[in-house]
């Protein structure tokens, strides 16, 4: 049961994103970048990636949830602490420790990872069209919730190597909350976010599995 | 404002109502004049029995209409749905700290509404703290501010969180005149063991409830021990937020309800909530005027009888 509707709810990310522009354009740039430099499999691509979805996490949580969307729902503040703390897990992983190498799809976990990041890049900002507001209400990955925690799930299984379940936590968890609160509002496709997070689980394990194995990460 | 009790044989039915309010001692009794009436005076109205003040039947609630943030085309939507309430003869307005901005946006309503229109304005919020928020006294000034009043008609206990705290606090309030009445609430009938204990131990003026046609378990309880105790009662969820709604989708109107002036569904759940003897008020929720006036249409309609009620509750429960 949620405090808002879906109307209030797109028409608070359409203020949110003309309050901010061109940040959420500059956001799309650089997770498209990200996302080339993994498939280039560029040598800092990691350590570029942590940081830039750790920027994109704290922006989420502090002008998102705790500047804009608290005054809408009251666990607002609760949510930003948690991205930040996701946004302090990236740096410390990716970018301190340099444990977050990126690589081309290898494997099933590496396309689907491919596949969730392009989603939320491309396919979920095209949702707000279904809004009064149109694309002036787009959910944009790096500044918005969803799409930053799809995209950040997307990375996270394009990893070579082990996929850290202490960075996959709150994506995972965060993508049904996702689909919890678009099924609340009404239903409608960004309800399947919660499907990517539970599918996430089983690819991350295996492919965690198929590392130990020694095959390809 | 009194109004006069009806005389009309053939609203049969009200009277009904009224002897069975009759029945309650705790409770005043029914007031209102033949539908249709153009005054606005002439509306459905029940006494708060505490003090026999009267007040419309149906009020407004705010639970997400009203949370609508600083968007000015959506503001400016509520300030007529505001506006159609309070000129149909509304009167109660609810809502709370944990409805967002739904108390600053009904404040900006208020300061574009002149006086005159808001003079009925019956002011109800309540003081909901929680592990963020601790200080209720500081809570209730900023709902104060919020709404720009001076003092809450009524100020409420949130679903009975610390209400140990609060009711104390509100007491003090009421004594020193920044509130004029005291209550506690409940939504989605959680917490009624809890509630029924507050209400046999404490002085309360009103409870808030959930009440509708097919969720009717404060029948048994709440509501005779609110009757036997003096204690207005609200009735939140009236639509079960809307779901009652997708229940009779596409279904025609029963032939009764023709017999109560309802030309909706909305209308026949209405009724059938402020038919209660033992209910004050309704606070229906809407972002819409059209439903506006469909909710404030029941002040003017005859209300069901006691059998009328059993058959409307059989009919949606065998939906």
């Amino acid at each position: 049961m949620l405090p808002f509707s879906a109307d209030v709810l797109a028409s608070l990310l359409a203020r949110y994103n003309s309050a901010l522009w061109p940040a959420p354009l500059a956001a799309l740039v650089l997770l498209t970048g990200v996302l080339g430099l993994a498939l280039q499999r560029a040598e800092a691509a990691g350590r570029i990636a942590a940081l830039t979805l750790a920027a994109g996490w704290a922006w989420t949580g502090i002008a998102f949830h705790a500047a804009t969307f608290a005054s809408l729902n009251f666990a607002a503040p609760i949510y930003a602490v948690l991205f930040v703390v996701q946004a302090v897990l990236l740096v410390w992983t990716g970018a301190v420790r340099d444990a977050m190498p990126l690589a081309r799809p290898q494997g099933p976990a590496e396309a689907a990872g491919l596949g969730l990041a392009v989603i939320a890049l491309a396919g979920w900002p095209l949702l707000a069209l279904g809004s009064r507001q149109g694309l002036a209400a787009a959910a944009v990955g790096g500044v918005a919730p969803d799409p930053t925690a799809l995209f950040t799930l997307g990375v996270l299984l394009l990893m070579r190597g082990r996929t850290p379940w202490h960075l996959a936590a709150l994506p995972i968890a965060w993508s049904f909350a996702g689909g919890a609160t678009a099924w609340a509002l009404g239903g409608g496709p960004a309800t399947l976010q919660a499907l990517a997070g539970l599918a996430a689980i089983p690819l991350i394990y295996l492919k965690n599995r198929r590392v130990r194995q020694g095959l390809p990460g | 404002m009194p109004s006069a009790r009806p005389a009309d044989p053939s609203r049969r039915r009200l009277l009904a109502g009224a002897a069975a309010a009759a029945l309650l001692p705790a409770l005043g009794p029914l007031t209102a004049t033949p539908a249709g009436a153009a005054d606005p005076a002439d509306i459905l109205r029940r006494p708060i029995p505490s003090t026999g003040e009267e007040i419309p039947v149906v009020g407004m609630g705010t639970w997400i209409t009203f949370n609508v943030g600083d968007s000015e085309p959506l503001r400016q939507d509520r300030l007529e749905v505001l506006r159609t309430f309070l000129a149909l003869g509304g009167g109660m307005v609810d809502s709370s700290p944990m409805y967002g901005t739904a108390e600053e946006v009904v404040g900006w309503c208020l300061e574009r509404l002149p006086a005159a229109e808001t003079a009925g304005l019956f002011s109800a919020t309540k003081v909901w703290t929680t592990w963020l928020m601790r200080d209720g006294p500081q809570q209730m000034a900023e709902s104060r501010r919020l709404w720009g009043l001076d003092r809450f008609d009524l100020m409420q206990v949130h679903n009975l969180e610390d209400w140990e705290d609060h009711l104390p606090t509100l007491a003090d309030d009421k004594a020193a005149g920044r509130v004029r009445y005291v209550g506690v609430t409940t939504s989605h009938g959680r917490r009624h063991d809890e509630m029924a204990r507050i209400m046999e131990r404490h002085p309360l003026d009103f409870i808030q409830i959930t009440y509708n046609i097919l969720d009717r378990e404060v029948e048994d309880r709440l509501l005779p021990l609110a009757a036997e105790r003096g204690i207005g009662v609200i009735v939140n969820r009236p639509f079960r937020q809307g779901s009652l709604f997708r229940t009779v989708a596409g279904r025609p109107l029963p032939g009764w309800a023709a017999e109560i002036g309802a030309a909706t569904w909305a209308q026949v759940m209405l009724s059938f909530v402020v038919s209660h003897p033992a209910v004050t008020c309704v606070i229906p929720a809407t972002t819409r005027v059209d439903h506006m006036r469909e909710n404030m249409a029941v002040l003017r309609h005859p209300l069901p009888d006691a059998a009328l009620r059993r058959r409307m509750a059989d009919d949606l429960r065998a939906l």
